[in-house]
């Protein structure tokens, strides 16, 4: 029998039960093949993947606020700049008459910020 | 037991108690893969760790169009590949056929180094020795029971190639298997 015929009863369910060299041979290595490898992870190891997930994430955050402060930073000083250069005058009275309107903007806002918070909070288990 | 499908989706609305039972489903698979390309222990569990970080970055991309464990053997299996490249360890392409048979089979039977006597520590020896693609192979195919069309998959070769890669890594073992038992029934 070739070896391709007698790899291919070692994968059936009839597998060859002669003695000879080959068959002997592949009889042993088809019973060595499906052993499972030794595994040693440490008993800790999903914990600590988490640990590094969470970790990471917390690193992105702070990154994030950073940028995020810069670009606050840097649009205040163009809008300062642009404001000098252009000889810009604030006036701001408009405001007063608004002032309902621009509170119960702020107010929405915040409401929605609230509810999103509230709404979409992960769930404790998270940590 | 928790169905793939909702287990990726509550890793992907933030819960980390799925993704510790994703880890404790596949860190065999992972385990094993990693395990038979990278040789030092402490290596290989820190590529491990890196292959299950991989997949919280990229789980929002699976489309299970494929089984959970066939994709995350695919970025085991490519993330090991990688850290050899890297590392520029010992990493055989697959060789020359008929050179790397004669090599093979004539080689110094692990056995006679080590002194190990039993046929499974020399078969998994010999295992190890063969190119990184047979030993991937053999261990999808034997250890992870998967099909053909999973394996193309995790190894991105043609359902052909595979076929005939796992016959020779058989073929190979088979040839120093029996000199090993031809040396046994002289002594």
């Amino acid at each position: 029998m070739s070896d391709e015929e007698l790899q291919k009863q070692f994968e059936s369910n009839n597998p060859p039960t002669g003695s000879d060299r080959d068959t002997i041979a592949y009889r042993e290595i088809f019973r060595v093949v499906a052993k499972e490898p030794s595994v040693t992870l440490r008993s800790n190891f999903a914990e600590s993947i988490v640990r590094k997930i969470l970790a990471k994430k917390k690193r992105e955050s702070r990154r994030d606020m950073i940028w995020l402060s810069f670009g606050v930073v840097f649009l205040l000083i163009g809008l300062i700049v642009t404001a000098v250069v252009a000889g810009l005058k604030f006036e701001l009275g408009f405001l007063r008459e608004i002032s309902g309107l621009l509170i119960f903007g702020v107010a929405v806002i915040l409401l929605f910020n609230w509810i999103e918070r509230r709404a979409f909070s992960k769930p404790s288990s998270n940590t | 037991m928790i169905d793939d499908r909702t287990l990726v989706k509550n890793v992907m609305a933030g819960d980390m108690q799925a993704f510790r039972l994703l880890i404790h489903h596949h860190e065999r698979l992972v385990a094993h893969m990693v395990g038979r390309i990278v040789k030092n222990e402490e290596e290989a569990e820190e590529l491990c760790q890196d292959v299950f970080m991989k997949v919280h970055e990229k789980l929002g991309e699976f489309n299970f169009q494929s089984k959970l464990s066939t994709w995350i053997a695919t970025i085991a299996y490519r993330h090991a590949i990688n850290h050899l490249r890297k590392t520029k360890m010992t990493f055989s392409e697959i060789p020359d056929e008929d050179r790397f048979t004669k090599t093979f089979v004539e080689m110094e039977n692990p056995e006679s180094k080590t002194e190990e006597k039993d046929m499974d520590s020399f078969i998994l020896k010999l295992i190890d020795e063969l190119p990184v693609q047979y030993k991937t192979i053999l261990t999808l195919y034997h250890v992870q029971s998967m099909t053909y069309p999973e394996i193309c998959e995790v190894t991105g070769m043609p359902e052909g190639t595979v076929k005939n890669y796992l016959f020779r890594a058989r073929n190979l073992l088979k040839e120093k298997v029996q000199k090993y038992l031809s040396k046994e029934e002289l002594l």
